[in-house]
């Protein structure tokens, strides 16, 4: 019996061991990341001082954009997007929204705030997706073009629709829901300005939830006092520094987020646009465009600029958060599996060796290796396994070297963005850091592992977000924490 | 040991939170106060500067006195004020203005700048010279720099200093495909406009240069008379990239000769030649070209007899005329774009 129990205490407390190792790499890892995240802002910083960004208004030789809105049932929010949209700064821009069969009144809404006519098609469909049934054109803002289309399930047929009518060099892939600053594709086309090798940029994704909105323009950015908004706040700063700036110098990035990327036409046309069955399209798009790049034998680039902005509303409920992040877990999870054979071979470079393993190793599996690290301290905690000083180390090298790091990235924002302005923004920002760690992270996990699970059964519904709309937010009455 | 290890982890975690925290509200709140105190300096010497543009006679020397306000502004807060100013003078004042600057030392200090080895720190020499519109000596040295960002500034500065030196050197730069600055070298020989023809006629001349693609780019833009002799020239070129420039060039000059190698044009080998040159027949209104461009709508390329079908709409009657006819064509895809168009309502733009 004793040897049994010998026996089992030694497992718990190798796993425990093993879940220390595992965080300590991981967050060493988003260390590296960081550092060269600072790197590539600094170059980014040095180089854009002074820079003169209107030339590319007055430029005819300006590459032509198409940005793409797919929209369903969006009627709470889509004039703001669409006003924002028409509102951005650059010479050669088309504006394609793709109603994709919404039953709510998202056309009518369109119809009515743009004076849209019905006018005729003429296209080639070099991307199978379900047919248009009208096409629109506004009387008042000739560069703007609605595709009435049948529901297609996903937003990858809406945007595969887009992409056969749009006639730009570039295309831009945005949400119907995001807010885009009117200077930000001033910004993000300089990467293909100045190299033929990028194939796709992406912005910075920013939430939009607390701040004040007016004609599709967010006048006053505002950290927000809901926690639930909050805490995904510093997730979008963290990962946004991490995540993609980080990579852009170690082996280049896998997302682009879907909210806001720019492309070039022709590479995804030859890439046959986005998967339809895919959970996470916009990954999927950057990992068939890269592998192709690199079964073609060509370099190329996917960048990642810090600049241009876009702002995006996020759920600000326990279940539409829920259903997000399962969603984004299985869309990771199904691309992961899509492109196993890219899996530490060399054919793919950097790509193959460094980003993927460290898609699959930390994104995929940190959630299962996190639950079981708190099951088994939990256990080992109650038969006695593990001691008091042990569970603290553990939380130290999981979640304190992780705040910390947190820390550092805010630190990194205020110094490299500034984008929150007020003293109370910034205590409320630290707050959220710190408070994130005690309930929230934990969630996330287990959404993330509910995700995974179904995934592996097979499940494949998107599920839905219910949309506020942007308003003006009021000023908030309490005071914040202190 | 194992409690000692952890107590410095904790000790080292919490620290670092602690400071981090503390570092980042010092940081807004330092930052927010030396903002405040830059602004008032800097509009109290705008205010100077301003008295100083609008005095009767602005070819003055100004007083060193008066120069005091500008020259206590560190170099950051004078690139900012004369940011702020430049750009909307022209004329005397901006002259005074650029002449200012060399008075407080900007000028030397851009100099400077220029010849560092840090690459940031020639871009911000650059960059300033093209503020302030000076340089002359400087910077075309720095369009072969080995640095992109330092190569597109100095071809950005250059759009402002069109000498045939500057010019030539851009033609040259042109010559390398993927070189980073080729967008900048484009947009600054297009904002050049009139000076930069002649140099880009003979560089169209010499019909073997690798930099006629992006030669031809520029003068479609351009579209100066001079180029209609090479562009006729080059509708035979063997590289169909440059045919179909040439096409479009040809479209943007028009003209009676153009028309005629236009309409030759449309039974070239390659479909992209043959697409560029029904567009721009189509954009010239040449009626007279409606048979040859009814011979397309049976292209075997979509692109082709799109734009067949839509120049054959842009003649108005009798392109509506052959259009109809085409309706009954046996080859289906014909008959299906001649409908495709002719359904295109009145008002309405054809949308793509």
């Amino acid at each position: 019996m004793d040897a049994i129990s010998n026996f089992l205490f030694n497992v718990l407390i190798r796993i425990e061991w093993a879940s220390i190792v595992y965080f300590l790499l991981v967050n060493s890892l988003y260390g590296v990341l960081l550092l060269s995240a600072c790197a590539q802002m600094r170059t980014h910083l040095l180089a854009s001082r002074g820079e003169n960004l209107s030339r590319v208004l007055g430029s005819q030789v300006a590459p032509h954009i198409s940005v793409l809105a797919p929209a369903y049932e969006e009627a709470a929010t889509i004039t703001e997007s669409v006003r924002s949209l028409l509102a951005l700064s650059y010479p050669n821009l088309e504006l394609i929204v793709v109603n994709d069969g919404s039953r709510d009144d998202t056309l009518q809404v369109l119809v009515d705030q743009f004076e849209l006519v019905p006018v005729h098609p003429i296209y080639q469909e070099l991307i199978p997706s379900q047919p248009i049934k009208a096409l629109y054109r506004s009387r008042s803002h000739p560069n703007l073009v609605v595709a009435d289309k049948e529901n297609g399930g996903s937003k990858a047929d809406a945007m595969n629709a887009g992409l056969n009518l749009a006639t730009g060099d570039l295309v831009c892939a945005i949400d119907a829901d995001t807010l885009i600053e009117p200077d930000a594709l001033q910004r993000m086309v300089r990467p293909f300005l100045t190299g033929d090798k990028v194939i796709a940029a992406g912005g910075t994704i920013r939430l939009v939830n607390g701040s004040q909105v007016r004609r599709g323009r967010v006048l006053t950015n505002q950290a927000p006092r809901d926690p639930l908004v909050g805490f995904q706040v510093i997730e979008y700063i963290r990962a946004f520094l991490f995540g993609r700036l980080g990579w852009n110098g170690l082996g280049g990035n896998l997302i682009i987020s879907g909210a806001f990327g720019l492309f070039r036409r022709d590479a995804m046309l030859r890439a046959g646009g986005y998967a339809h069955d895919a959970l996470g399209e916009d990954m999927e798009l950057i990992v068939k465009l890269r592998c192709q790049m690199y079964e073609e034998g060509r370099p190329h680039q996917v960048a990642f600029i810090p600049d241009p902005v876009a702002w995006t509303e996020a759920p600000d409920t326990l279940r539409g958060l829920s259903s997000q992040r399962d969603r984004w877990h299985r869309g990771l999870a199904d691309v992961i599996w899509r492109y196993r054979h890219v899996f530490f071979n060399r054919r793919y470079g950097a790509m193959g060796l460094v980003v993927y393993p460290y898609f699959f190793f930390v994104e995929l599996l940190a959630p299962v290796l996190e639950v079981v690290g708190l099951i088994v301290l939990v256990v080992g905690l109650a038969v006695g396994a593990v001691n008091g000083p042990f569970a603290a180390l553990f939380f130290a090298a999981a979640y304190g070297y992780g705040l910390l790091l947190t820390m550092l990235s805010l630190l990194l924002e205020e110094i490299f963005y500034r984008r929150y302005q007020s003293w109370q923004d910034r205590v409320w920002l630290i707050t959220w850091t710190i408070l994130e760690n005690f309930g929230y992270r934990q969630l996330t996990v287990l959404w993330r592992l509910r995700g995974l699970v179904k995934f592996l059964l097979g499940q494949k519904g998107w599920g839905t977000m219910e949309r506020r709309g942007f308003t003006l937010s009021p000023k908030p009455d309490n005071p914040p924490p202190l | 040991m194992f409690d000692t290890l952890l107590a410095w982890v904790a000790l080292v975690e919490g620290l670092g939170i602690f400071v981090l925290a503390g570092l980042m509200l010092i940081h807004g709140l330092g930052l927010s106060l030396l903002e405040k105190h830059s602004r008032r300096r800097v509009e109290r010497a705008r205010a100077r500067l301003l008295e100083i543009l609008e005095a009767e006679d602005v070819t003055e020397k100004v007083p060193e006195k008066r120069l005091e306000y500008l020259r206590a502004l560190t170099r950051g807060q004078q690139i900012l004020l004369f940011s702020q100013i430049i750009p909307n003078l022209k004329g005397s004042r901006r002259n005074t203005l650029t002449g200012l600057a060399g008075d407080i030392g900007l000028t030397n200090w851009a100099e400077r700048l220029c010849k560092s080895r840090f690459w940031w720190r020639r871009l911000r020499g650059i960059r300033l010279f093209t503020l302030l519109g000076s340089g002359e000596d400087i910077v075309p040295g720095l369009l072969e720099d080995f640095h992109p960002a330092v190569r597109c500034q100095a071809v950005e500065w250059a759009a402002a200093h069109p000498t045939t030196p500057v010019i030539d050197s851009l033609l040259k730069m042109l010559e390398n495909r993927r070189d980073p600055a080729r967008f900048s070298i484009q947009d600054s020989l297009l904002r050049m406009g009139y000076p930069a023809a002649e140099p880009l006629r003979a560089a169209l001349d010499s019909s073997t240069a690798s930099n006629l693609v992006g030669v031809l780019e520029v003068a479609i833009g351009l579209a100066s008379p001079q180029f209609l002799a090479p562009a006729l020239d080059l509708r035979s070129n063997q590289e169909p990239a440059v045919r179909t420039l040439a096409a479009k060039l040809l479209g943007a000059l028009g003209g009676g000769e153009a028309t005629e190698v236009l309409t030759g044009m449309l039974s070239d080998q390659d479909p992209q030649v043959r697409q560029a040159a029904a567009a721009a027949l189509g954009n010239l209104g040449h009626w007279p070209a409606a048979t040859a461009l009814a011979g397309l709508l049976r292209d075997s390329v979509w692109g082709v007899r799109r734009e067949a079908g839509l120049a054959l709409r842009n003649f108005g009657a009798p392109g509506h005329l052959i259009l109809r006819h085409s309706l009954g064509d046996e080859w289906a895809p014909a008959a299906e774009m001649a409908k495709q168009v002719l359904d295109i309502p009145n008002q309405a733009e054809p949308a793509f």
